[in-house]
């Protein structure tokens, strides 16, 4: 039963990710994304990441594609499309990176599959939190990861007190 | 999971959406007397006692209008926008448990999902809500319409995190994102009286969030007509509506979660098994609220409502939340 939504998921976030590129208004393209997040969020629910799907939703799905939508539908950018496009050196940049991404995702898909790391989804230790709960999680976060998280704070930091700025400068 | 497990999933979740969608179709008749005994009027009191059956013939006239699609609209999203409010607001109360453990019914218990987090679930999914506004509104291909729309968008991104964070010193309270520990957590007090600041920070932005005066400038009638659902008629327009005021119960009832103790009876007098009671007067009392405060409060000015969330109320939750933390972490 698992294995089976789990395919039928992962069919949807990738249509829906083609759907993206593919759409021929940007504002349909923005609802494939958003379909394309809920598919995600769901994947990473059946994978047992509750806090994940929850992070996902509210601020992926929540926040930041209701600014592209903003964007989109205040602009309303019509006959952009990648197909029409006709700067070729653009488009040749893209053809590569997009390649690039592929391999790059192919190979970690065959390392998995060809005796990568296996995962264990039971606690490592007794007493431990189970895998993907929001106590595991925040956890890992403020023992494990302390450092990346701090450097990751202050990346934030960083970039807020640039959009304050950027915003005084009229 | 197995079938058995199933079907109770499926009827659960179908007296849930029928509950919710009748406790929508009252509303409006509650709101409208109410309204208008607040102003010296009467209210619909032909249809019925007492005006009882009128929610049932607006029902059936909003099934028989024609659901008009203005040329200029963009038809796809126009059709899907209500359903996708719709769809939201109906699945956000699939975590609120309405009555104790020790209540059920053939081993059936008193709420739809019990997850452990709970509250994460609630506002992942209501954060979905802005969807079918902002979409609804740029599809009709109006002005007004998506002036409303993007008046609305604004307006909920920027009060849900106040929202959120005066959820979050409740949790910080409780230990716990799961709704029924967060009720099972509040035996020996209700937590709007250590939590005063959290609970007056959220009611103030649940009122934004769900556009209800005086934070509805996304339907404000004398500038925007009916702001996002200008064009929307028959069943379309009777979605939108429904959603708005399932929305409403949503907040009132997770206001009632985390604030006033659930479906704990005040100083757990009598049964616990009448909690579904207790409840559901709660969320009546919350309601009353909304249209009291409808009947009193002029519309803010959209400067002022944006000032107000961002300077005034999330300032006062984040306040909140670090006293709540620095005494738990003595206390503990």
């Amino acid at each position: 039963m698992e294995q089976v939504i789990l395919v039928i998921l992962g069919m949807l976030a990738v249509g829906s990710a083609l759907g993206v590129v593919l759409m021929p208004s940007s504002i349909y393209s923005a609802l494939m994304l958003l379909f394309n997040l809920i598919s995600l969020a769901n994947l990473f629910l059946m994978l047992h990441a509750q806090f994940i799907f929850a992070a996902q939703l509210l601020i992926y799905a929540g926040a930041i594609l209701v600014l592209f939508l903003f964007v989109v539908t205040l602009l309303n950018p019509e006959g952009e499309h990648i197909f029409r496009d006709k700067r070729k050196l653009q488009r040749a940049g893209a053809l590569t990176l997009g390649l690039v991404l592929l391999i790059i995702l192919a190979g970690g898909l065959i390392y998995l599959i060809t005796g990568g790391p296996s995962f264990d989804f039971a606690p490592d230790k007794p007493g431990a939190y189970p895998y993907g709960t929001v106590e595991a999680f925040g956890a890992g976060l403020f023992t494990q990861f302390l450092l990346p998280f701090e450097l990751t704070s202050l990346v934030l930091l960083v970039a807020l007190i640039g959009s304050v700025v950027l915003g005084k400068r009229r | 999971m197995n079938w058995g497990n199933l079907t109770e999933y499926v009827i659960k979740a179908l007296i849930i959406a029928l509950g919710l969608l009748g406790a929508f179709a009252y509303m409006t008749w509650f709101e409208r007397r109410v309204v208008a005994r607040m102003q010296n009027r009467i209210g619909p009191n032909r249809v019925g006692f007492q005006g009882l059956l009128q929610p049932i013939a607006d029902g059936v006239k909003l099934i028989f209008k024609e659901q008009f699609i203005p040329k200029a609209a963009k038809k796809p999203v126009f059709i899907i926008a209500p359903m996708i409010s719709l769809i939201v607001a109906l699945s956000a109360f699939a975590v609120i448990p309405v009555g104790p453990a020790s209540l059920n019914i053939f081993g059936a218990k008193p709420w739809l999902a019990d997850l452990d987090i709970g509250i994460l679930y609630a506002l992942a999914v209501s954060s979905l809500a802005v969807y079918g506004i902002t979409l609804g509104g740029w599809a009709s291909g109006n002005k007004y319409s998506l002036m409303g729309a993007i008046r609305s968008a604004a307006q909920i991104i920027s009060y849900e995190l106040s929202l959120g964070l005066a959820l979050l010193g409740v949790v910080v309270l409780a230990g716990s994102l799961n709704m029924n520990k967060i009720v099972e957590a509040q035996h020996r007090i209700w937590f709007f009286i250590p939590e005063i600041i959290a609970f007056v920070v959220y009611v103030v932005a649940a009122f934004a969030e769900v556009n209800r005066a005086p934070f509805d400038l996304p339907e404000a009638e004398q500038e925007l007509i009916a702001g996002y659902h200008t064009e929307y008629s028959g069943l379309r327009f009777a979605m939108f509506f429904a959603s708005e005021y399932i929305n409403m119960i949503t907040v009132s009832s997770i206001a009632t979660t985390f604030f006033l103790g659930g479906w704990r009876p005040p100083f757990d007098l009598g049964p616990l098994e009448l909690g579904p009671l207790w409840f559901i007067l709660k969320i009546v009392v919350f309601m009353f609220l909304f249209i009291w405060i409808r009947a009193t409060l002029p519309r803010f000015k959209y400067d002022r409502l944006m000032k107000f969330g961002w300077q005034v109320l999330l300032p006062l939750a984040v306040l909140n939340l670090v006293l709540t933390s620095i005494v738990v972490a003595l206390t503990a």
